[in-house]
């Protein structure tokens, strides 16, 4: 598992993709609109394991706050620190600059995983019936 | 539901909607943050037709006024706004509201959406004999805010008007039709609320969309955190005194004959629950309803918090026992399970609001 993938996605609204030894994830689009304006963010620390449906993270705006499920289990490599003092970027660019942490890439079973999450249309069909 | 004659502009400019008080009013427009930092700044817009006015009119308006409210009605000048509670018989708030004293023994109250009716059923219930009529004009009068420091050029150039000095009104017109302009607000920043008539509304509001941005309640919430104004069904409830609620400042400590006269007497003299505000101390956002704990006793509950957009730190307001809310007091905020340090703070947390400067000159 190496290179960069397609962006996957669960169905509690957040993405995952392979990024070089690493995946990184974050919340969908829909969900960053759902959320409204980041204000602040609380990751995960460095090193933790996490399971696949783990609230591991925190989203919180001036009107709610929001967990943030692992999409996939691992343990966390790195997380975006940028987002301390930028939450918003989790609103301006959820699939870029936005990212929340990456999980080690560590074998079958996680890869499993991803390829079990839906892709892009498929999400985006899944959203489009949430809203109906 | 009902709506704002506004409503329509709103949709065209895109607003996210929420539920307020039963009404369908703009939560934002460009986003919360973005408009909060507008108003600190420059200048915003906001729609406030979900809101009650009320016109007592008659020899005994004032009268009635001073048994329904602890403030000195009696010295309140022409022309002139003065914030006040609504009480019942124990000194519990009904409302909060603004009472304008306007020529001829005529006022005109400002009460909030979700108290309208109840305010006018205390009002008809404790009139008794006096001569006054309690005319409900929410549909006939719309009222829209402008917020900001750079609001006098705007107010100057479109209404044509001096004006007003802090906690005062003055008349303006727009397209040669007369309003209200009351120099109040809940913004903490330098401003005025306009009381127009609803015909007028929709033209005013595109007239002052060109050189102000429009907010939703969300900024409302937010600004009015950092300066520690209270928000009726969060800090103000009819289980708690204005004493309590840091309110005594509005009381008129002087007289008597108003409902709840004793019992505000007696929480002034033997205190035993106050409002404090906090601070907290790193990263993190307080929410209403988490509990406040000192040494490990849940001592309170938070019944406002977030971001502080303009302090750059998590604030909120709880009730405390009078022996734990002095300044710099340190409390743990659970904040789902997470303990979060905080300090007792005197409000306002945002120390550079415009809101009592005096009137530039043209």
């Amino acid at each position: 598992m190496s290179g960069v993938g397609e962006r996957r996605f669960s169905r509690d609204h957040e993405w995952a993709r392979l990024d070089g030894d690493r995946i990184l994830v974050g919340i969908s689009d829909y969900a960053q609109d759902a959320v409204g304006d980041v204000v602040f963010v609380d990751l995960p620390a460095v090193g933790v394991q996490v399971k696949a449906g783990e609230a591991v993270a925190e989203v919180e705006s001036t009107k709610t706050v929001s967990s943030v499920m692992s999409p996939l289990a691992g343990t966390v490599q790195a997380i975006n620190e940028s987002l301390g003092g930028a939450p918003e970027q989790i609103n301006a660019d959820p699939y870029g600059a936005g990212w929340m942490f990456a999980l080690a890439v560590d074998g079958s079973a996680q890869r499993t995983e991803l390829a079990g999450l839906m892709d892009e249309a498929t999400y985006l069909a899944y959203v489009d019936e949430l809203a109906t | 539901m009902p709506e704002s004659p506004l409503a329509a502009v709103h949709q065209r400019l895109g607003a996210r909607l929420t539920d307020f008080a039963g009404w369908q009013m703009p939560l934002s427009f460009t986003g919360t943050p973005d408009e909060h930092t507008t108003v600190r700044e420059q200048v915003g817009l906001f729609d406030l037709c979900h809101m009650g006015r009320l016109r007592l009119t008659g020899s005994d308006a004032q009268s009635l006024l001073e048994y329904v409210t602890p403030a000195d009605i009696a010295g309140l000048a022409q022309h002139h706004c003065r914030y006040t509670v609504v009480l019942q018989a124990d000194g519990g708030i009904i409302d909060d509201i603004i009472v304008t004293r306007m020529p001829d023994s005529v006022f005109l109250l400002c009460v909030n959406a979700s108290n309208r009716q109840a305010v006018i059923q205390h009002l008809h219930e404790h009139r008794g004999e006096r001569t006054v009529e309690i005319v409900d004009i929410s549909d006939s009068v719309s009222q829209i805010a402008i917020q900001g420091p750079a609001s006098t050029g705007l107010i100057r150039s479109l209404l044509g008007e001096p004006f007003p000095e802090f906690m005062a009104v003055a008349t303006g017109s727009f397209n040669e039709v007369p309003l209200i302009v009351s120099r109040t607000g809940y913004s903490g920043e330098l401003g005025v609320e306009l009381f127009v008539p609803t015909t007028v509304v929709v033209p005013l509001w595109e007239a002052l969309l060109l050189d102000a941005v429009p907010c939703g309640l969300g900024a409302r919430d937010t600004l009015r955190l950092e300066m520690g104004y209270p928000l009726y069904g969060h800090e103000l409830t009819r289980e708690v005194t204005p004493v309590e609620a840091g309110l005594s400042w509005s009381v008129d400590w002087d007289r008597g004959g108003y409902l709840g006269h004793d019992v505000l007497h007696r929480h002034r003299d033997t205190p035993t629950s106050r409002l404090v505000g906090f601070v907290l101390t790193g990263p993190g956002i307080p929410r209403a309803g988490c509990d406040v704990l000192i040494g490990g006793q849940v001592v309170g509950e938070v019944t406002s918090g977030n971001m502080g957009l303009s302090v750059g730190r998590g604030v909120g307001m709880a009730y405390l026992p009078i022996s734990h809310s002095k300044a710099g007091t340190e409390l743990t905020i659970d904040v789902r399970g997470r303990h979060l340090t905080a300090w007792v703070t005197r409000p306002p947390f945002y120390l550079r609001g415009t809101v009592r400067d005096a009137t530039p000159t043209p």
